[in-house]
């Protein structure tokens, strides 16, 4: 009986979710995270062709992803604390950490298929008719997913603090400051590894695949602990 | 505060900056206390989603999911209650409502589907209803009242929180009266406050019979009785009234039906007024010997 709740909480997390992503403002955050993506990477195309598939997902893991991801969370999270949010489901019984959880998950699958239409986009725009497209396509967009969830995963967990969920603003902020280094400081920044994954300076001297797995451990243990944090 | 609720018609009596509106959330489990603790059946309903499960609760702004239709959020909270879902909005005549998003309800429509949630338990620890009586779309407050006090007469404890003294009269067994925080009176209802007037009130049709007048007369000779006053229509053809202190009520009230039918009177109605809650605090400060 406990386990059934404890799944049907999470069902009922999805779909409080998906009911709330549902609407204009999700379709707002999709046309204006493709249209920056699209401007973006036509003005580097325009520029030099060299290079611009680089630059222009260098501006969607810098700028779109980050802000798509935080205004998604604002959606789905209904701009309350995590807890809170879900207060109209637990109150009738349900897990608030299962309700919590399944909020994360609609936001965490949102936000990378958003990533990876936005890098694709950027890719498509710059490479033109030119070949190696495909390779591109496919590494970028696990890179982009993967950073989509770190984010999510940050927001989430700063979702816990402060009233109405404004906590998401420390982290959101403090990407922009200390993840553009390369110190001990940028380790845990989403933006930090995104930026060594797409092949510009690495974090501490960081292989690739050291950044991954710190951006997949940094979504599963956040994402758990956010879930944790607003339970019963 | 400090207050102890056994199972049966409970209300709480007092206004929002007295606290009901927090005394709401801290039973339901959304607001932990700052100080304190709450215990239902021995569980914190800030803490245990079991006993939310079995918990009604109506509140002053309805906190419904937008999760489709009213019937799919029967199907999703009784799924997670372990109940049926048949039967919820029917039991308070809110059928139609099945089929219309959440999204698009009305306060008052969404108290009502609400309060069908609350009401909806198969065996419900507690029932926290604000104001259950009043702001509800499409229900009759009688079949309200019936159906929290079968919930009552279930073992249920059901708590109507309410700044209504005549609510409050109507509904409950015991009256417990909030000011500023605090419990300041708790009592079975007949020794409450809101008896405090002994008074039974008769309306007459003057022009079709006896008027006022003439049955005041014939009341204030009877010895159960206590002060007898009356007063005159106040315009041709509007009723007149009568007004008679008593230490009993009920025998009041028969004593007055009686005399009614011996002189012919037209009786438009007869009820018992519940004083207003100024003069419940009033009454609550002179017993305490101390001002308002």
């Amino acid at each position: 009986m406990i386990a059934g709740r404890g799944a049907s909480s999470l069902v009922a997390g999805l779909k409080l979710g998906w009911a709330r992503l549902l609407g204009r403002r999700l379709a707002a955050i999709v046309v204006l995270s493709l249209a920056v993506t699209l401007v973006s990477a036509l003005i580097e195309r325009r520029t030099a062709s060299f290079g611009a598939a680089d630059r222009a997902l260098g501006v969607v893991t810098r700028w779109v992803i980050p802000l798509a991801s935080f205004a998604l969370t604002t959606v789905v999270f209904d701009r309350e604390r995590l807890r809170d949010s879900v207060w109209s489901l637990a109150r009738f019984g349900l897990h608030r950490g299962r309700l919590a959880l399944g909020l994360e998950l609609v936001a965490v699958a949102a936000a990378c298929l958003l990533a990876v239409l936005c890098v694709e986009v950027a890719l498509v725009t710059c490479y033109g008719a030119r070949s190696g497209l495909g390779r591109d396509a496919w590494v970028s967009g696990w890179i982009a997913a993967l950073g989509a969830s770190a984010y999510i995963a940050w927001y989430s967990l700063a979702a816990c603090v402060l009233r109405a969920g404004r906590g998401r603003w420390l982290p959101l902020v403090c990407d922009f400051v200390f993840g553009s280094g390369t110190g001990g400081l940028a380790v845990i920044w989403p933006r930090a590894h995104l930026r060594n994954l797409i092949g510009d300076e690495p974090v501490l001297g960081l292989s690739q695949g050291s950044s991954s797995v710190v951006l997949a451990a940094t979504a599963i243990v956040l994402l758990a602990l956010a879930s944790l944090r607003s339970g019963d | 505060m400090s207050l102890q609720l056994g199972a049966g018609m409970n209300a709480v009596l007092g206004l929002p900056e007295d606290g009901t509106l927090t005394l709401v959330d801290i039973l339901g489990g959304a607001v932990r206390p700052s100080s304190g603790a709450v215990r239902i059946a021995g569980l914190d309903p800030w803490r245990s989603p079991r006993l939310r499960a079995r918990m009604g609760m109506l509140t002053a702004h309805p906190v419904l999911p937008a999760l489709g239709t009213v019937d799919a959020l029967l199907g999703s909270v009784c799924a997670a209650r372990g109940t049926s879902p048949e039967h919820v909005l029917d039991a308070l005549g809110l059928q139609t409502l099945g089929l219309r998003p959440v999204a698009a309800l009305s306060e008052r429509e969404a108290r009502a589907v609400e309060l069908a949630l609350a009401l909806g338990l198969s065996e419900p620890r507690l029932i926290v209803a604000f104001e259950p009586l009043s702001e509800l779309a499409l229900v009759d407050p009688a079949a309200v009242a019936a159906e929290l006090r079968t919930r009552a007469r279930g073992g249920a404890c059901v708590v109507a929180i309410t700044s209504s003294t005549d609510d409050a009269a109507a509904l409950a067994e015991h009256v417990h009266v909030l000011r500023q925080g605090r419990v300041v009176s708790s009592s079975p209802v007949a020794q409450s406050p809101l008896r405090a007037r002994h008074e039974v009130v008769v309306w007459v049709d003057g022009t079709a019979g006896p008027g006022a007048r003439a049955l005041g007369m014939a009341l204030s000779a009877q010895p159960s009785l206590g002060s007898v006053t009356w007063q005159a229509a106040a315009a041709p053809g509007e009723p007149e009234l009568v007004a008679v202190r008593a230490a009993d009520l009920e025998q009041a009230a028969l004593v007055v039906s009686s005399e009614c039918a011996r002189l012919g009177a037209v009786v438009l109605s007869l009820q018992s007024l519940v004083p207003p809650l100024d003069q419940v605090l009033r009454e609550l400060a002179a017993r305490m010997g101390r001002p308002t």
